[in-house]
């Protein structure tokens, strides 16, 4: 592989990570406008429902944060006057750390982690143990039902239970 | 109407069930998209839960640490923790701007506070080249609130200075440099009048924002009224404006005026949130402005036409790598990184 390729997947990686996250900012903002939600999931939809030959995209994930972030942008250019939402969280995090935001992580993003991170916080502690041993360690909920003393099945079901309650406090609008 | 209660539960189940799957390599997109354009609530539980999963996967060891620290704090910490310090010597107080930001945070801004207040002590003391004037400089990247000793509350962005004087009869403020928002106490026995470049600006209570450039003033009105008049050899003319809330003026240095109507208020008082708000916008006046805040690496454009380009956003003032990625995006632009600079050019 050429040198310029790799610059080039580099590239494609980071503009992929600032849709993603362009998206997961608009959908993970506490005091999001529901209605706003609303008919932007709605014309998503209407665009995915026009891929013709969805067996051709090699990265469906990618994709569809790509349509979302798209969406987004022109939803935002017709909404013009929109709300200016002070990142607190952002600025606190680069007063405390004013060397370094690593260069491809954009303040927003440690925004909404630290928004996350405050949601997991009140979460009783099995929901939230399963939910980072299976989302960020990838571990089964068999396995982990053995460490927490639970069985599989009741795991899941925690685990399903603590994603609900995240989704719910997302929407407290 | 009242919309009926949702109930995200099966769908957002089946989402992550879909993202699951494909995350252990055995997804199928084409039925993936057929579960997707059954209904619309299918594409936003799936967005939810991939903004979801995608965020908690992106978490760090050292946040996940934090987190554990944070669990432990919150049984403690509930109370609230809006502390305002105002600290007064003789005729203003000033503290740091404290936007929420939560209580262990609070002793390093207090610290920050107590230390510009004493250097701003000191410079009133030593360096007061206007006598009777009171000097209150910020530096770049520098903000501060500062309390007047009419209950008035001045604002001021990076880089500037402003001069206070106050008698019996007139409140009068100098804005030498830079941008400042005035909220105004009310007392109509005192006008409150501001004096930029040649032009007065009076307020009997009211809020507005004043930004000097060398070139222009331009005036922001959010509350109330102002009015302007020219300043000739230290004694006030006519009334030449009368600016409403939502009204905007434009100050030439030749004393001429541009009316402007405000079309987005919140845009105007951003800055104290250390928020740069762009609306169609040249990339030559974006930088400038990011400029004003970050004194290295400085942003220069090696390109007139790449200057005139117009974009839409809203930075965090500090996060000049929210531009640079922002620019990266576009096909024909490189970004240079260099100690003192950032160059952005077009390609070859």
């Amino acid at each position: 592989m050429s040198a310029g390729d790799a610059k080039r997947r580099v590239f494609v990686a980071a503009a992929h990570e600032l849709y993603a996250q362009d998206v997961r900012n608009f959908f993970l903002r506490r005091l999001r406008n529901a209605q706003d939600v609303r008919e932007l999931t709605q014309e998503v939809w209407t665009r995915l429902l026009r891929v013709q030959r969805p067996e051709e995209i090699i990265e469906p994930f990618a994709y569809i944060y790509r349509a979302a972030a798209n969406v987004l942008a022109e939803f935002r250019m017709r909404q013009r006057k929109e709300r200016v939402e002070f990142d607190s969280a952002a600025a606190e995090y680069i007063s405390e750390h004013p060397d370094s935001p690593p260069a491809n992580d954009p303040a927003s993003r440690l925004a909404i982690q630290h928004e996350i991170q405050q949601a997991l916080a009140v979460l009783p502690a099995a929901y939230r143990e399963i939910l980072l041993l299976r989302i960020c360690d990838g571990v089964s909920f068999a396995d982990i039902g053995k460490r927490l003393g639970f069985s599989a099945g009741t795991t899941e079901q925690y685990f399903f239970r603590a994603l609900q309650r995240l989704r719910a406090l997302r929407t407290e609008d | 109407m009242k919309a009926p209660e949702r109930d995200y539960g099966p769908i957002l189940h089946e989402a992550v069930n879909w993202i699951d799957r494909f995350r252990n390599g055995q997804g199928d997109t084409p039925a993936l998209f057929r579960w997707l354009a059954e209904s619309p609530r299918h594409v936003e539980e799936f967005l939810v839960a991939l903004s979801l999963t995608d965020t908690i996967a992106q978490l760090d060891p050292d946040q996940r640490a934090s987190l554990q620290g944070l669990v432990s704090s919150l049984d403690h910490s509930q109370q609230s923790s809006e502390v305002v310090v105002p600290l007064r010597p003789r005729s203003f107080s000033t503290f740091p701007m404290t936007h929420g930001i939560p209580f262990n945070r609070r002793a390093g801004k207090f610290v920050t506070g107590c230390v510009a207040l004493l250097l701003l002590v000191a410079a009133w003391y030593f360096a007061d080249p206007a006598r009777g004037w009171e000097q209150i400089a910020t530096e770049t990247g520098d903000q501060r609130a500062v309390v007047l000793d009419d209950g008035s509350v001045v604002h001021m962005n990076t880089q500037s200075t402003v001069r206070v004087k106050f008698s019996d009869r007139v409140r009068d403020v100098q804005l030498v440099s830079g941008e400042a928002m005035f909220t105004v106490s009310h007392d109509a026995q005192r006008p409150f009048r501001v004096h930029v470049d040649r032009s007065i600006i009076r307020a009997v209570g009211t809020q507005f924002n004043i930004r000097h450039d060398g070139t222009f003033t331009r005036v922001s009105v959010l509350e109330g009224v102002v009015e302007i008049t020219r300043d000739e050899h230290g004694t006030s003319g006519s009334e030449v404006a009368t600016l409403r809330a939502g009204e905007q003026v434009k100050i030439a240095a030749d004393g001429s005026l541009t009316r402007q109507i405000l079309t987005d208020g919140s845009a105007v008082g951003a800055w104290r949130e250390r928020r740069l708000v762009f609306h169609d916008q040249t990339l030559q006046d974006i930088v400038a402005e990011f400029n004003r805040y970050t004194r290295k690496p400085q942003l220069r454009i090696d390109s007139d036409a790449l200057g005139q380009r117009r974009y839409t956003g809203s930075f965090n003032a500090h996060d000049i790598d929210a531009l640079v990625q922002l620019l990266s995006l576009e096909r024909d632009v490189v970004v240079e990184r260099h100690a003192q600079e950032i160059v952005i050019r077009l390609k070859p």
